[in-house]
This record gives C-alpha cells, sequence and structure tokens, in this order.
C-alpha cells in the first residue's frame, strides 16, 4: 500500500520517519562502517517500510523501522558470506570467552578515550552482539524493545548485550595498554 | 539463574524486575566479582553512550524522502496504466488499426489484378453536358478535381466505380488526334503495371493502351490512348500546366 504525497498517512509516515531516520541512519552507519552503504540500506529499510507501512500496528515505529533495518542487513551480510567475503555470525563463535572481571575497571582507561576510539572499539565487536550493545546504549531501547527488533527472546538480548560489552572491554583495555595508559 | 555478568548488566541497564534487582543489590555487597562487572557494565554503557554520536544524517534524509516520491510517482503511472490499461489497449488497437486502414488506402499501390478492371468494370455512358459530367464525377468522389475540368478535348463518355476498394472515374475525351481515356483513381499514388518512370510520370501499357499516370491532389490520374508516350506527356503537361 502506497499514499499520494499530501495523502495523511504519507504525511503520518514521513513524520514517523523523520523523528526516527538519525537513529536509522546511525545504525546503518555503524553496521557498515561506510557512509555511502549506510545511506543505501537506511533508504532501502525507508521505503521497505513505506511499502509495508499499512501492516505496522501503531506501537513502537522506531523498534519496527529498526527491525526492518537489521534484517535487510543480516540478509545483505548472509548474502555476502555465502558468496565468500565475510566472516561468521555464529554467536558461538564470534567472541573470545570474556575476560575475567575482578577487577573494578581502570578510570584511566575511560579518561583517555575520544569519541573515534570507542567507535573504533565498538566496530570490532563481532556483529550480533554489537547490534545488542547499540540499541541498548546507544538508542536507549529496553530489552523487550531490543528482543523485538532483533527478533530474539529477552534473555538472549540480556547474553548478547552482557557478551558484546566483555568485547567492547577487551578492546578498549588493549587500547589502553598499547597507548600505555594502563598496564599489565 | 541469570549469570553474573548479565544479571550485572541488566542491573546496570535498569532492566531487572523487582526480585532479581534485589538479588542483583544483595550480591553486589557481598560478592567482588559481582561488584566489579556492574561497574564496568555501567562504566561502557556511559561511556558509548557519551562517545558514539548521532551521525549527521540530513542529507540522506533528503535522498530518501525523494525516493519515496520517486516510488509515489511510479506507483501512480502504475496504477493508472493498471487501472485504465483496457481503455489504454483499446485506443493502440484502434490507433494501429486506423494506420493500417490509412496506409492500405492510401500509399498501396493499384496492382496488376485491377487494371483489367480500369477498362470494363467501369461501363461507359454517354457524357451529356459539361455541368452533367461535372456532377457526375462529384457525386462520386465528392468534389471535382482540378485536372477534370482543364481535360484537353471534349468528353465523351463517362463512367464511375470502385477499383480495388477505391473510388475512380473513367472518361471518354475526344481531341484533335483521336480518342483518349482519362482516370482518376482516389487513394492511391502509383500503378504496378506502369514501370517506367519520367520526372514525375509513370509510363507503361494498360490493356495493351499506352499510358501515362501522375499523382496530383490524393488522385492518381492516368492518361492513356493509342498514340506515343511524348504526345501523352505533353497532354498530361497541358492538364497539369492549365489552372
Amino acid at each position: 500500500m502506497l499514499f499520494r504525497r499530501g495523502d495523511p498517512q504519507r504525511e503520518r509516515f514521513e513524520r514517523m520517519a523523520e523523528a526516527v531516520f538519525p537513529s536509522l541512519f546511525g545504525m546503518a552507519l555503524r553496521l557498515t562502517k561506510d557512509r555511502e552503504e549506510a545511506g543505501d540500506l537506511s533508504q532501502e529499510a525507508l521505503v521497505r517500510a513505506y511499502e509495508a507501512f499499512d501492516r505496522f500496528d501503531g506501537r513502537n515505529f522506531k523498534a519496527w523501522i529498526l527491525r526492518i533495518l537489521t534484517n535487510l542487513y543480516i540478509n545483505k551480510y548472509r548474502r555476502r558470506q555465502r558468496e565468500g567475503i565475510s566472516g561468521s555470525l555464529d554467536e558461538d563463535q564470534a567472541i573470545e570467552p570474556p575476560a575475567p572481571a575482578d577487577e573494578a575497571p581502570d578510570r584511566q582507561v575511560f579518561d583517555h578515550l575520544l569519541g573515534a576510539e570507542v567507535e573504533h572499539a565498538l566496530a570490532q565487536v563481532p556483529e550480533v552482539f554489537r547490534i545488542a550493545v547499540m540499541l541498548s546504549d546507544i538508542e536507549g531501547m529496553t530489552y523487550e524493545e531490543i528482543a523485538e527488533v532483533t527478533e530474539v527472546p529477552v534473555g538472549t538480548v540480556r547474553s548478547r548485550i552482557a557478551r558484546g560489552r566483555a568485547a567492547l572491554r577487551q578492546q578498549l583495555e588493549q587500547y589502553a595498554l598499547n597507548q600505555g595508559y594502563i598496564k599489565k | 539463574m541469570i549469570p553474573k555478568n548479565e544479571l550485572m548488566g541488566a542491573l546496570a541497564d535498569g532492566m531487572l524486575d523487582a526480585e532479581e534487582r534485589e538479588r542483583a543489590e544483595q550480591q553486589l555487597k557481598t560478592d567482588k566479582g559481582a561488584l566489579s562487572e556492574f561497574e564496568w557494565a555501567v562504566m561502557l554503557k556511559q561511556s558509548v553512550r557519551q562517545h558514539c554520536r548521532p551521525a549527521e544524517s540530513s542529507e540522506e534524509w533528503k535522498k530518501a524522502k525523494a525516493r519515496l516520491d520517486e516510488i509515489d510517482r511510479v506507483k501512480k503511472a502504475e496504477h493508472f496504466v493498471g487501472k485504465y490499461s483496457w481503455a489504454l489497449c483499446g485506443i493502440f488497437l484502434v490507433a494501429i488499426v486506423s494506420a493500417a486502414v490509412f496506409n492500405r488506402g492510401v500509399s498501396r499501390p493499384l496492382g496488376n489484378a485491377h487494371v483489367a478492371g480500369l477498362f470494363s468494370g467501369l461501363q461507359l455512358e454517354p457524357a451529356g453536358s459539361e455541368t452533367q459530367v461535372t456532377e457526375s464525377v462529384r457525386k462520386k468522389l465528392g468534389e471535382v478535381p482540378r485536372p477534370v475540368a482543364h481535360l484537353p478535348g471534349r468528353v465523351t463518355h463517362v463512367a464511375c466505380g470502385q477499383i480495388d476498394g477505391r473510388s475512380a472515374v473513367r472518361l471518354s475525351i475526344q481531341d484533335s488526334m483521336g480518342q483518349l481515356t482519362f482516370f482518376t483513381i482516389r487513394s492511391t499514388t502509383s500503378i504496378d503495371a506502369l514501370q517506367r518512370v519520367e520526372g514525375d510520370y509513370q509510363l507503361g501499357l494498360l490493356g495493351g493502351v499506352p499510358s501515362v499516370a501522375w499523382v496530383e491532389g490524393g488522385y492518381l490520374l492516368i492518361l492513356a490512348g493509342d498514340r506515343g508516350f511524348e504526345s501523352l506527356i505533353q497532354s498530361a503537361e497541358s492538364i497539369k500546366s492549365s489552372r
């Protein structure tokens, strides 16, 4: 179902889409790590959402459209994977076991961090965990909303966020070590 | 039972129900590892939130909006075509048929099979006065083609009819050199039997009679007579040039 410009439904869609587009594009950018690809992906998601707008249940537009985006990305990713370009999405193989967390975080690790470094560290986190962390910590979504976006149970969301943060922590600690901000 | 790291992460996210939260908070007091997990979760969460800013996307939004407009335009066109497809098909069909009919009527040459009909199919009757001749021609063709009014002699007989579905008039003319036959045929520009071309004229024999043909005002005009082609062309020239 499509709506003409000037149609209240078209205007409603545009209003809602405009409000969530920064999140949509930001998510696409952090998934693809390429501005042009992110533009294409977010546009494609928007078009799919527009075409399916009459099936939107009216509850949570942001979760709905982000689900379209992540599904689109995963499908594209899996297609690429079949073509032998990229790595695995398997959760069990996607990350090293989290490091033991007996010590409190070293403040110095965080004091020296810049945006680009955190972005870079986040980009190294395996995809399924990264998506969960981004939806939680950047988009501020609840576990239920993340479960809706990623179409997995809440327990899986909780696990993915924990593993994602563990991976992020490893990346940041490694960075701080390399830079000499902390010692082994 | 939720694993410790997940429990502390969920506590940092504020995603535990009352009972789980109580259990997690109890664990924080007694378990140093749990406390560390919690603090890491909080620090990482804050760090990501603080450093991963929303990306500038106004240009991308404009492009995306333009794409929606484009989709609307395409769908609108598809909707129109879908809705009026029968009408459009009908219009195309009428156009094709009209073009075919027009093409058939206007440019198809008069075939050899119809040459005999020029003489046998148009039965001559005495012409009567000049006015009567003019009226007969007008009745058949709906007008009096200019050359009919400028023939090089007296019209003795007239015949009107159809040749290959085209309106035609045959006039017998008496001039100083003898008998001539003048044909006026609508909606054709050539005749297969006259293969030689000299200037504006097609020359040849029709039913064994020397003939010259030319086109004027949407009619094929033929002058036939038992005389040389030069003489026929001369007569045709005088018809063409007279105003």
